[in-house]
């Protein structure tokens, strides 16, 4: 059985891309959010094993997300992100984030971002 | 693709000022001579006076940036960077400078697109938005305008980059997002 994915990004397009970049074996069951509001809607009713998340995004955003989750059991979170600046990686790795992916995210990169995490 | 290239242009201001800076979300859109001004109005706020900075960039994307800082930024900026005896007016070419080069690289670098940068200037100081806008002439009849602001968090920083794409330009870079639409439809 395969991995339940929540990919959460307020671009369609990159949604789209992120979806198309994972590997076979993870893409059996994606579910997508549009924002941190919705995913946690999505996890409140469909418990996900891996999340890829974006940072910037409106209603609420990457961080907040994270912060809201803490003290919960969290899934694997992987951050797929433009804000690459070096705070914002320490930032989500200390919510709990697993890794940090920068964009745009190539589907290589992305495997073997999963293998380190223990996913593929 | 303006994210992307905002990101970029976040970690370099991340970087010069050694703070984390707060990003905003892209806004885009069409506009023509006529609502330009209305546009970058509703943008940027009819409030506090700025200090405005223009940078065009040259590729088969040819356009132009306009940074716009508020009078509080450009008192602080000397102490965010570090020399406290620094020109203001200088520190602005060099800071829009870095994010203009960043951002437009991050963007153009998505098309393989090769860049030439002219020098950053001064377009209007401590000036209400309206005037500053007035000054800035702008010979195109259509043009694509995006806008990312900057925030550093904890300190009085704020900036707005315009950046704009006319006419053939425009059309050019349509293609090109369209090209790499076409890649990821279902």
């Amino acid at each position: 059985m395969s991995l339940a994915v929540l990919v959460v990004d307020d671009s369609a397009v990159s949604r789209r891309m992120v979806v198309r970049s994972l590997p076979p074996a993870l893409a059996e069951d994606v579910t997508t959010a549009a924002n941190g509001l919705e995913a946690l809607a999505t996890l409140r009713d469909r418990p996900r094993g891996l999340v890829l998340l974006d940072l910037n995004m409106p209603s609420m955003d990457g961080y907040e997300f994270l912060e809201t989750l803490q003290g919960t059991v969290l899934p694997i979170i992987i951050v797929l992100s433009a804000d690459i600046q070096p705070k914002a990686r320490e930032r989500v790795m200390a919510l709990g984030a697993r890794a940090f992916v920068r964009k745009p995210v190539h589907a290589a990169t992305l495997a073997d971002v999963l293998r380190t995490c223990g996913v593929l | 693709m303006v994210n992307i290239g905002m990101g970029q242009a976040g970690e370099s201001l991340a970087r010069l000022f050694d703070k984390f800076i707060q990003l905003s979300l892209p806004r885009i859109q069409i506009v023509e001579p006529p609502s330009v001004a209305d546009a970058m109005l509703s943008m940027l706020g009819h409030g506090t006076p700025v200090t405005a900075v223009r940078q065009a960039f040259s590729s088969r994307i040819r356009g132009e940036a306009l940074v716009f800082y508020t009078d509080a930024t450009c008192a602080g900026l000397a102490d965010l960077v570090g020399y406290p005896g620094a020109s203001t007016d200088e520190l602005l070419l060099d800071v829009t400078n870095v994010l203009v080069g960043a951002c437009i690289s991050g963007i153009a670098a998505q098309f393989a697109l090769a860049l030439a940068f002219s020098p950053p200037s001064l377009l209007g100081r401590s000036e209400g938005t309206a005037l500053v806008l007035a000054g800035a002439v702008m010979p195109w009849c259509r043009a694509l305008l995006a806008e990312v602001n900057f925030r550093v968090e904890g300190r009085t920083f704020e900036c707005h980059m315009l950046m704009f794409w006319p006419d053939d330009a425009m059309d050019i870079l349509a293609k090109a997002i369209d090209d790499l639409l076409a890649t990821v439809a279902e």
